[in-house]
């Protein structure tokens, strides 16, 4: 096992390097970068702007570039961004933390709603429950997560007031109609804007939609998952075995099935795990959440290519280690399979 | 039926042909939903085409006196920003939305047939290298990719790829970062069906190897292709307009339901639900459509399953 684990995590390497340099080549090829602010500067003539670039060792050729971008990174330079000219290392850092609140928390919220509402569809095949659980499945799979989002701020931050208005104290009709009561729900930032020490009531308001948002999208794909897995389990003859026994239908479920239905939803959740970054995106982009993925829409809006190379990178590293940790996982809750 | 009319002395092959076709018509029919994702798919698609005869309004003229309209009789999903009839430019939005998602499918599953097909087929080295670059394309993180080869793309003075404010390299990026999935199962396809006796037959008449691949493996290939092509439909459409929203997409003035939605986000917080809901609505509907299409299809073409 060990040696397996080792030889995917050497594997890894070329691939990465791949990756990096057809990133680093696609956005060499694009226009802007460090020097484009200045085109339109009547002051600066087109041999500044080229001795400028020689300056940066923009003039130099791509595999050049490439090599220099390497070496730095490899020692943990990740270079300068173009709009703030802060690193770019501290720069994502400082908003990864951010993002990783946001997805862990939407992530748990997912696999609590989907999870049991897959068993019961299973245990139940084609009830009443089961019909409307997998139609909805199917809704959530088809909404535009982005969509949903929008339609999230115009019902709970446009439409629904709180219901506690500040003159007349609370009212259930304040709800939708009140003249000045407060937004329901804020409708983005992650606190509210210019506070110092925003309370955990504060924080957990502005999270609620966006994690309201990323959850309700993933529990489709999530209960479709689970409610596939326990249905294959649910007809083996270890389960007719321990019926047969007399065990309680509960304990024969519990313990029994969902024992074996979530080994492979573990590996499902390890691959899906970097696609919430993708996720991630739309939400911070709406929600204007301080996260990575609103960092990468400002910088692919100011052409800000070294944070841009930063953020893919980063994303590449986190699906090639989801990926190496689904297939270890799978291993080891599955004394079948055995790699050598 | 016309067939149990017939006489005994028909020939066999089409008989059979006939009820495969209307045995999985008869499967298909039986999935209620599929059936109801034809309809609303026919009606988008006839809405789109035929909008010109439709609708008495004009896509791109503005009209001051009838900003910001919410839904009415005159205009039944209301006016934007510029006074424009929202359900013209939405069945506008929709030939560019749909054409997208069809030819970024094209582009995409022809790629992973070809990829499929070759690693399956010829094994060993050729395998091993696109099955390398079948993992280094999964691995690429794909919205973050869309976008910078999105920015690229609209800076490259290519005629074809700016068409339409941008339509030819918005399909051409979705089909090149959506192959995988297809290549992979083509591969698995293929790996089971080259050792079966007809390949052998084949094989043995003299038939040459691209022609094996392609006149006489692929077509036994075809059901999960099928399948997966049409889910990729919903995929590609889905992608465009989140590219579209974000603005890397196709380009304003040219609607999609994507660039319509990514206008309306200011305006949502205004109140004016409907410039948002109803583009969000258009592709919702086109996609569940789909899926449950594909669901439908996946169900009839399956050869286990016998009436």
């Amino acid at each position: 096992m060990t040696n397996y684990i080792i030889r995917r995590l050497l594997q890894a390497i070329p691939l990465l390097i791949v990756i990096s340099m057809i990133v680093f080549l696609l956005i060499s090829l694009a226009p802007g970068g460090p020097t484009s602010a200045f085109e339109e500067n009547p002051n600066l003539t087109a041999e500044d702007i080229a001795r400028l670039e020689a300056q940066l060792g923009l003039d130099a050729p791509v595999y050049e570039r490439y090599l220099t971008w390497a070496g730095k990174v490899v020692r943990g330079d990740w270079g300068y961004s173009n709009a703030t000219r802060r690193p770019v290392r501290t720069e994502i850092f400082e908003r990864l933390g951010n993002t990783i609140q946001l997805m862990s928390v939407a992530f748990l919220t997912t696999l609590i709603i989907a999870i049991p509402i897959g068993i019961i569809s299973a245990v139940r095949q084609y009830s009443l429950f089961d019909h409307i659980t997998t139609f909805l499945a199917f809704v959530g799979q088809a909404i535009p997560i982005f969509w949903f989002g929008l339609i999230l701020i115009i019902i709970f931050n446009v439409w629904l007031n709180n219901p506690v208005s500040p003159s007349t104290g609370f009212q259930l009709s304040h709800l939708w109609n009140c003249g000045d009561c407060s937004p329901l729900m804020p409708g983005g930032g992650m606190t509210p804007y210019g506070a110092e020490n925003p309370t955990l009531s504060q924080r957990i308001q502005h999270m609620f939609l966006p994690v309201i948002m990323l959850a309700l999208f993933g529990a489709g794909t999530y209960t479709r998952y689970m409610r596939g897995q326990m249905l294959e389990v649910i007809h083996l003859d270890y389960i007719r075995t321990a019926r047969a026994k007399g065990l309680n239908e509960r304990k024969v479920i519990t313990s029994h099935a969902l024992k074996n239905a979530l080994t492979p939803i573990i590996t499902i959740i390890a691959l899906e795990l970097p696609a919430l970054f993708g996720g991630a995106l739309f939400t911070e982009t709406i929600f204007s959440w301080p996260g990575m993925g609103r960092l990468f829409y400002r910088s692919a809006q100011r052409g800000d290519y070294p944070m841009l190379m930063g953020i893919i990178m980063i994303n590449a590293v986190l699906i090639i280690f989801f990926n190496l940790v689904a297939d270890v996982m799978y291993a080891f809750l599955d004394p079948r399979v055995r790699y050598d | 039926m016309a067939t149990t009319t017939m006489t005994a002395n028909q020939t066999p092959a089409l008989s059979n042909t006939r009820t495969m076709r209307s045995m999985i018509w008869r499967r298909f029919r039986r999935h209620r939903m599929a059936v109801a994702g034809v309809i609303v798919l026919s009606l988008l698609i006839f809405g789109a085409v035929a909008v010109s005869f439709i609708s008495p309004y004009d896509p791109e003229k503005s009209s001051m006196r009838e900003r910001r309209e919410p839904p009415s009789l005159a205009h039944p999903m209301g006016t934007d920003t510029l006074g424009r009839d929202m359900f013209t430019r939405l069945m506008y939005g929709g030939r560019i939305s749909l054409t997208v998602g069809l030819l970024a499918t094209v582009v995409g599953v022809t790629i992973g047939t070809l990829v499929g097909a070759l690693a399956g087929f010829y094994g060993g080295m050729t395998d091993n290298l696109l099955m390398r670059l079948t993992d280094l394309f999964i691995s690429l993180p794909r919205i973050f990719m869309l976008i910078i080869m999105s920015l690229l793309m609209r800076s490259l003075d290519v005629p074809f790829l700016q068409a339409y404010g941008g339509v030819g390299g918005i399909v051409f990026i979705l089909g090149i970062l959506s192959w995988t999935g297809v290549a992979r199962l083509v591969r698995g396809q293929f790996l089971g069906l080259k050792e079966k006796e007809f390949v052998e037959a084949a094989r043995t008449l003299g038939i040459g190897n691209l022609r094996i691949v392609f006149r006489h493996v692929l077509p036994n290939a075809a059901t999960p292709i099928i399948v997966a092509a049409t889910l990729l439909v919903a995929g590609s459409i889905i992608s465009e307009s989140g590219l579209s929203f974000l603005g890397f997409g196709v380009q304003p003035p040219t609607p999609t339901w994507g660039n319509m939605l990514s206008s309306a986000q200011d305006e949502m917080r205004k109140g004016n639900w409907w410039m948002a809901f109803f583009p969000g609505l258009m592709i919702f509907l086109t996609v569940i459509s789909i899926n449950y299409i594909g669901d439908g299809l996946r169900d009839a073409l399956d050869p286990r399953k016998t009436d």
